[in-house]
């Protein structure tokens, strides 16, 4: 079987402080980290492989020390890497993004499975999963929480919804993203890390994946970004011990919230 | 078939524990050496393996120093240095040294020749370490970081022959969790040990071999240090202050500092010596009301606090260095005590100390030997070198101050004119815990103190500000082995001193539940394995990775 995984590397939002003064977030000497959700990604390749045999493929686009992200996915456990780096694909969105990675894909030629994580935490989009699908004309199942059944033609997946989960056929090749629920990623081995360090990681750019750079960069990003503004915190909750009396007072609150509605939907 | 020696799976040739500075210099100069021998001879050393192992998510997340560094080093290590973009920029421009009461200073009218700091440069060691580790990545050093170094493995002979890396993945109750990974057994020719202030595998070694045989035991002191941004018209970029007095009381040892290193960043702190003997003393209050003194309230108007961190300092300095290399291993940089008291700086002598262990091991590479007669030739090198000259010329300073501020100066004074000798040699030396009072022996005067939240602030305010995280479903690394002793014997004798000492408030007492502990806001400075009383604590590695992140101490 052969396994295609999507990476993006991104600010570690644990590391990302709040500066109190002007309520903004703090970049400052913040760290990337393989966004989380892909970790889930590559533990259920690495999963899949270990199961019926194969190979994994990470792939990224980014800076070059986007090989970092690719380091650690060789030490958990990936075969193979692909890094996707070329000024000209600065300032993409999420459409030029997924035409650079599905070029990429074209030149790694057939696989069975292409897995992402749901959505990348900095930009929270989950634009650039089904977009690769849709570059690639691939079938395309997002959110699973599970894959019930795959083997060389079909998979079957559970996709998790707001009410439960649907199950979905579909024959392969195909997309997959991935929820957290899915598996319990691993740690990188420090065997994987050795071998990971020892890897030289060579970055493809444009010409070498064949891409049009118009679809490219700025120039192909059709999307910009109008104002960033930091949420307003959000209260804390009341908590009232349960007896008789709370209840009438609970019931009070959310009568009084039922009306708020009525009155402006 | 039988299996003489047991066979790893994993192997280095040299594995430095800890990213600190000595490591980290030691790798740069025995790779610089390895690279010139190839240059230079057809036998070459091929495919040495050099790994360094550390604790932390990503180097300099645990480096906390002052720092003021002493250049003459940088020129036998990296000759080029003022030329390169290396972090070390901002000369000292003046150099002030006070002593404090209560409400105000007096200048010292001459500065001690040790502890002047003129042409040395105010540094962030966290960021030079980031720079040195880049290049020694370049030329191939290998840094592992989240890879806390548990346990020692021996050969039947009682030789290092391995170490074994912490597991990952357990939960609270040491059960394996679905992610659980188990350490890594690592073989190794040489192991060097530089982990700093009371080092957890450095201490193994030190018992096992009897490093510290007739040697006076070590004493130590806790810095607690801010990173402020602050106006420049109060305080210019190079401007040096140190401080004895205020608010430490004559008893106690330590004292202030205040640099502005880098672009409007100041960095201030209270080093303490932890053989204080007040039971209800609270380290990181008494920086508080270091920030409440005039001169240096002062100079905090408009000012923001930015970071905050806590680290033990080796302060034993000549009498308690023991032997420093033993079956397989060596100790370098302050682990292996190697930090002048007086001056407050180990940085030189961590770098020095790699410098000589890299000679020694180029040399064991060279000869194909890693006897224990051939690394003892470190010690060797150690005690010819000026490490020592300058250790012994400090040799009684820390210890003259066991009787207090005033005896200290004294002593001090005398030691400045016979070369170190003074008035006592060689002062005996209790541990530091031996050191503090009973509660009904010592009568304190203590008053409440109330953090106004500007500039000065409780600890679980500034922890927020050390970037400290932890896996939080992990066994608790903080190993107290009875704890009936805090709850009934310490809590009546010494009223649970660990609670107030800490400066991450990691332990907290409830007449309810005992002793709690918040193994999550550890901030790794050892004070509570240090100063605990009945010294039933001992501080082991956290699940790698956590631990505080500082960006710029």
């Amino acid at each position: 079987m052969k396994l295609i995984v999507c990476l993006k590397q991104v600010p570690d939002t644990t590391d990302v402080k709040i500066d109190p003064q002007t309520n903004t977030l703090k970049r400052e000497g913040v760290r990337s980290i393989i966004n989380p959700f892909d970790l889930y990604a590559l533990e259920e390749g690495i999963k899949l492989k270990e199961k019926y045999s194969g190979v994994v493929i990470a792939v990224t686009m980014g800076p070059p020390q986007a090989k970092y992200a690719l380091e650690e996915a060789l030490a958990i456990g990936v075969d193979q890497v692909f890094l996707l780096s070329d000024r000209a694909f600065a300032g993409s969105d999420t459409l030029a993004t997924s035409y650079i990675i599905s070029q990429a894909i074209k030149k790694i030629g057939k696989f069975n499975l292409i897995i992402c994580g749901k959505q990348a935490t900095d930009g929270d989009t989950a634009q650039v999963g089904p977009g690769i699908a849709a570059y690639l004309n691939l079938p395309q199942i997002t959110f699973v929480r599970k894959i019930e059944e795959i083997n060389e033609k079909f998979i079957t997946a559970e996709r998790l919804t707001e009410e439960g989960y649907d199950v979905i056929k579909s024959k392969l090749p195909c997309l997959i993203t991935v929820v957290k629920e899915i598996n319990t990623p691993r740690h990188p081995s420090l065997k994987g890390k050795i071998k990971a360090k020892r890897t030289k990681i060579t970055a493809y750019d444009s010409k070498e994946l064949n891409c049009d750079l118009i679809r490219t960069g700025l120039r192909g990003s059709p999307t910009s970004v109008d104002k960033i503004f930091t949420p307003p915190v959000r209260p804390a909750g009341e908590i009232l011990p349960a007896n008789s009396e709370n209840i009438k007072k609970i019931a009070k609150i959310i009568n009084k919230e039922i009306e708020i509605k009525k009155i402006c939907p | 078939m039988i299996k003489i020696e047991p066979e790893f799976e994993i192997n280095f040739d040299i594995l430095f524990i800890g990213a600190g500075i000595a490591s980290i210099s030691a790798a740069y100069y025995l790779k610089q050496l390895i690279n010139q021998y190839n240059q230079e001879n057809k036998n070459k050393l091929n495919n040495i393996t050099i790994g360094i192992f550390e604790k932390s998510k990503a180097v300099g997340d645990h480096i906390l120093s002052g720092a003021v560094l002493e250049p003459k080093i940088l020129d036998e290590f990296i000759p080029a240095w003022e030329n390169s973009n290396i972090p070390v920029k901002i000369k000292v421009s003046q150099d002030n040294m006070y002593f404090l009461n209560s409400k105000g200073q007096i200048p010292f009218p001459v500065i001690p020749p040790g502890m002047n700091n003129h042409g040395n440069y105010i540094i962030s060691l966290s960021e030079l370490l980031k720079w040195l580790s880049n290049e020694c990545e370049k030329m191939g050093v290998e840094i592992y970081t989240s890879e806390p170094i548990k346990d020692l493995i021996y050969s039947k002979e009682g030789k290092v022959i391995g170490v074994k890396t912490g597991e990952k993945s357990l939960d609270k109750e040491a059960k394996k969790k679905a992610n659980f990974s188990p350490g890594a057994e690592i073989g190794i020719k040489i192991l060097a040990a530089g982990e700093g202030s009371y080092g957890f595998i450095t201490k193994k070694l030190i018992n096992k071999y009897n490093l510290n045989q007739n040697r006076e035991s070590q004493s130590y002191v806790t810095g607690i240090k801010e990173l402020w941004e602050i106006t420049p018209e109060n305080f210019s970029k190079g401007e040096v202050i140190h401080t004895f007095g205020y608010p430490l009381d004559f008893k106690t040892f330590g004292g202030g500092f205040f640099y502005h290193f880098k672009d409007n960043l100041a960095a201030l702190g209270l080093a303490i010596g932890l053989n204080y003997e007040n039971p209800k003393l609270n380290l990181q209050e008494e920086l508080q009301k270091f920030k409440t003194h005039p001169l240096i309230n002062k100079i905090l108007s408009k000012a923001k606090l930015i970071e905050y961190g806590a680290k033990t300092i080796s302060e034993g300095g000549y009498y308690s260095i023991g032997k420093l290399s033993g079956e397989g291993f060596i100790l370098i940089g302050e682990g292996a005590g190697l930090l002048n008291s007086q001056k407050l700086k180990g940085i030189h002598l961590a770098i020095k100390s790699g410098i000589l262990a890299a000679e020694t091991i180029f040399e064991a590479l060279k000869l194909n030997d890693f006897s224990l007669d051939q690394l003892s030739k470190y010690d060797q090198k150690i005690k010819e070198s000026w490490i020592f000259k300058e250790l012994h010329a400090v040799r009684n300073f820390h210890q003259g101050f066991q009787k207090g501020l005033i005896p200290g100066m004294i002593h001090t004074g005398l030691q400045m004119f016979t070369g170190g000798r003074g008035l006592i040699n060689k002062f005996k030396t209790q541990e530091d815990y031996r050191h503090l009072k009973k509660i009904s022996e010592y009568s304190s005067k203590n008053k409440e103190f109330t953090p106004d939240g500007k500039i000065t602030f409780d600890r679980l305010t500034e922890i927020y500000f050390s970037g400290v995280k932890h896996e939080e479903d992990q066994p608790c690394h903080l190993k107290i082995k009875d704890l009936n002793i805090c709850i009934n014997r310490c809590h009546e004798e010494f009223g649970n001193p660990c609670t107030l000492f800490c400066p991450a408030k990691v332990y907290e007492f409830e007449n309810k539940e005992g002793l709690i502990i918040n193994p999550s806001n550890c901030l790794h400075c050892k004070t509570c394995e240090i100063k605990d009383p009945y010294n039933i604590i001992e501080w082991t590695p956290p699940e790698g990775g956590g631990g505080p992140n500082y960006k710029n101490m």
